[in-house]
């Protein structure tokens, strides 16, 4: 199962930062502007890791301030983002890393519409956009990692049907939530659900949260598959997070072909 | 040269791509894969290998600068200090120092005279964390500023780039306006650039216009990237632009 609409991501949005990025969720959900900053000095000394990288993760709401919600996601990301920077190359450093949200997602289909993102309501829809954003804010701003990862958000509906990336109005009617991240050598680092389901729903979930990061193909250690983006990512779904992903890199990168 | 390669970190380059030879140089982003021969890259970016130098490196088109020994940079002067003088590289970079010997020629009576916020063009000697840069303006074997022209910097006006286009120009690659603009503009220009995203630019005969010029086409280069028939045409455009006035 691919995505229906893909994910938008742009590269370097922000002037001043290291690096940057915009990551717009599928089917116009949220949008994310991740800032990142890196190498930089540890600002207290007391956080300093003598042989990794402290990662700093500021996940700014669309309105209002960071309240308990966005510390937890702020810890979910940090975390995953451990898992995947390569911190001892940069020891004694910071990275830095600002997650603003600058659009929701509105269904004004509805009198009054409505809105997701609120600070009683599920944090797992914007958990996604905001891992994304902050891995692309990484490759941007030249972080070495081991591999890249990427998110997505599946809900399952009453009926049992799967539905990856769901909008706002699907999510308010889904039986259970479920974000899972995966990194490009394909395994699991990120793990979260809410909700009622059963193992069975869970595994269906995994499975199609899986195809929308990796896409159907099973493209782990390739050597030369996925080298200049012509010969698969044409050929295979073309639209998962990780061709997303590689598209706006090589939008963003010069090609220097005359010497 | 092999054609242009964009990898993401966690890629596997396989062994016939990078160079083989003991002497090769494997630069940043870049780590072996300890069960293969084979390479991971930890960065993304272009993927640029050079056969005849046996060097294998992954460039990306912005990230921060950081000093390291051998680069060229545009430092501005701070203060003066009995031997040395206190230069600024970028706001993030700890304070460097230039002996005020390490000129061409300089002896304790004929050492330049610098003042604040004049500019040097001087080579990083080393670069090392909590400690400050040392810069030098003379080559270590010959005591001579050449074949960099170091050495301070008077007229001309400073660009900021990306260090990615920094290095683009460094290498001449896909930088065929810079020439181009050379050669239609009257007199040709003068330029030094400096690893930590600086651009001099000195245009002695076209003046500050021709400058702005140049400042204009460095500015296009740094947003997108142009082929070489899209170069040509911004020269053009560039220089009715500066007739019309």
């Amino acid at each position: 199962m691919a995505l229906t609409e893909p994910p938008k991501a742009i590269l370097h949005t922000l002037l001043k930062a290291d690096g940057s990025a915009t990551y717009t969720a599928p089917k116009n959900g949220y949008q994310v502007v991740a800032g990142v900053n890196y190498p930089v000095e540890v600002p207290y000394r007391s956080d300093e890791i003598p042989e990794s990288t402290f990662i700093e993760v500021n996940l700014r709401p669309h309105n209002g301030v960071g309240m308990v919600k966005e510390r937890h996601m702020e810890e979910l990301v940090t975390r995953t983002l451990q898992t995947i920077v390569l911190g001892d190359e940069t020891p004694r450093t910071m990275l830095q890393i600002t997650l603003q949200v600058v659009n929701v997602e509105s269904d004004e289909s509805l009198p009054g519409g409505v809105k997701g993102g609120g600070q009683g309501e599920t944090y797992l829809d914007l958990l996604a956009s905001a891992l994304n954003a902050a891995v692309l804010g990484c490759v941007d701003a030249g972080v070495q990692m081991k591999a890249i990862a990427g998110a997505a958000l599946v809900g399952i509906c009453p009926d049992g049907r799967m539905v990856v990336g769901p909008s706002v109005v699907q999510r308010k009617k889904c039986a259970s939530l479920h974000v899972f991240a995966f990194t490009s050598d394909s395994q699991t680092v990120l793990m979260e659900s809410e909700g009622k389901f059963t193992m069975d729903d869970w595994k269906q979930a995994e499975r199609a949260a899986r195809s929308a990061v990796l896409g159907s193909v099973n493209k782990q250690d390739n050597g030369d598959v996925t080298m200049n983006g012509t010969n698969i990512t044409s050929g295979s779904s073309g639209n998962c997070l990780l061709d997303v992903i590689r598209q706006a890199l090589e939008a963003r990168v010069i090609k220097g072909g005359n010497r | 040269m092999a054609t242009p390669q964009i990898v993401l970190p966690g890629e596997h380059i396989p062994v016939s791509q990078i160079p083989t030879s003991q002497k090769r140089k494997i630069g940043h982003g870049l780590r072996p894969d300890p069960d293969t021969e084979s390479f991971i890259a930890t960065i993304g970016g272009l993927l640029e290998v050079d056969w005849r130098k046996k060097s294998a490196q992954i460039s990306t088109p912005n990230a921060r600068y950081i000093s390291k020994p051998g680069d060229l940079v545009i430092a501005q002067f701070r203060a003066s200090s009995t031997d040395f003088f206190h230069l600024y590289i970028n706001p993030h970079s700890p304070q460097a120092i230039l002996p005020q010997l390490a000129f061409e020629g300089a002896t304790k009576k004929t050492r330049p005279q610098l003042k604040t916020n004049d500019l040097v063009y001087a080579k990083v000697v080393s670069a090392q964390k909590n400690m400050e840069i040392e810069l030098s303006c003379v080559n270590p074997s010959t005591g001579k500023s050449e074949p960099d022209g170091l050495g301070p910097l008077s007229g001309g006006m400073v660009f900021d780039v990306s260090p990615g286009l920094a290095d683009r120009l460094l290498k001449k690659q896909n930088v065929l306006a810079m020439d181009e603009l050379g050669a239609r503009l009257q007199g040709g220009f003068e330029i030094a650039v400096g690893r930590n995203g600086k651009v001099w630019v000195d245009c002695p005969e076209a003046g500050i216009k021709g400058i702005c010029a140049v400042g204009r086409c460095l500015r296009q280069l740094d947003d997108a990237e142009l082929g070489e028939k899209e170069q040509k045409k911004l020269v053009n455009k560039i220089m009715t632009e500066l007739e019309r006035g």
